[in-house]
């Protein structure tokens, strides 16, 4: 069975930025696993920071990380600071998603019943949930434009234009946010998402128990 | 009425499609969590089944799709009604 948790000790938050650092090499986003430009360790390490973790006894599958936003501004900042502030100005509470890693398949040599795609949309549920619990209005991602359709059916929409980003190897990014009012508002409405697994992903409720680590 | 052939050949094309991979090397064996580049690459495939072929899958059955047969059989049986 998964369980996911927010990483709290700094032998979770090492595992968290091992795995990062492993996906994100063979991903092409960091060129050697001691080249960390990407700032991985230091942004998981930010008291604003919540990584959370999915796993299934010792082993960790996978870890995504909401940086909550404060004076010292959000990772992606550094290339899309004068599109964020038209919603710092708004008075909007922003937070951005980073350090998203599933590796699930190395797990048991794949014999868990458990696959990368339900691993990807709990980690991305128990971080929307703890952002709607933290009063984050808008969640923000730094994506790769090959991802934009995933982000795009998520309910995300797209508010910076594509830069060359330095923390992942000069990859190609764009910035796209998603309004949690908005998107929890049309489903409490019973305006669904259009594919099952974003459904669920927003359908999915997490163990009370999971957000008795969330500080506020 | 589609066969499962046919079924077969469009899974493995919209595969090909979708992570730019040579389609004579896809086989209904392949895993597709290793075709796909990465977690999200493979989400998006997922999703890109339910677009094409204008159907909602259930999550507990999409979750469990780990190769390119699981997804044609999936397909086959669920949108079309036939068995290999």
């Amino acid at each position: 069975m998964i369980q996911y948790k927010i990483a709290t000790t700094v032998t979770e938050k090492e595992s968290a930025i091992s795995l990062v650092k492993g996906v994100y090499v063979r991903e092409g986003y960091l060129k050697s696993a001691s080249d960390d430009v990407a700032s991985i360790s230091d942004y998981i390490n930010l008291p604003e920071a919540v990584t959370v973790l999915a796993q299934e006894g010792d082993f960790l599958g996978g870890t995504i990380t909401m940086v909550l936003d404060s004076s010292g501004g959000l990772p992606m900042d550094i290339i899309y600071r004068a599109e964020l502030s038209e919603f710092r100005s708004g008075g909007h509470k922003l937070a951005e998603v980073c350090q998203f890693a599933v590796d699930w398949d190395l797990h048991d040599d794949g014999a868990s019943k458990h696959s990368n795609p339900e691993v990807s949309l709990g980690l991305l549920s128990h971080v929307i949930h703890s952002a709607i619990r933290c009063d984050v209005t808008h969640l923000c991602f730094t994506i790769n434009p090959k991802h934009a359709g995933f982000y795009q059916s998520m309910g995300c929409v797209q508010i910076g234009g594509e830069k060359e980003y330095p923390l992942v190897n000069s990859a190609p990014a764009l910035a796209f946010m998603l309004d949690l009012k908005a998107i929890v508002g049309s489903i409490n409405e019973g305006v669904m998402p259009k594919f099952s697994l974003i459904k669920k992903m927003y359908d999915f409720k997490p163990a009370e128990s999971f957000f008795d680590k969330l500080s506020n | 009425m589609k066969s499962y052939d046919e079924i077969v050949s469009e899974v493995k094309e919209l595969i090909a499609l979708k992570f730019n991979f040579p389609l004579e090397e896809i086989q209904p064996s392949s895993n597709i969590s290793t075709l796909a580049k990465d977690s999200i690459q493979l989400f998006e495939l997922l999703l890109s089944f339910e677009q094409y072929y204008q159907m909602e899958a259930a999550y507990e059955d999409v979750v469990q799709m780990h190769t390119v047969e699981d997804v044609t059989k999936y397909l086959a049986k669920n949108k079309y009604g036939v068995t290999q």
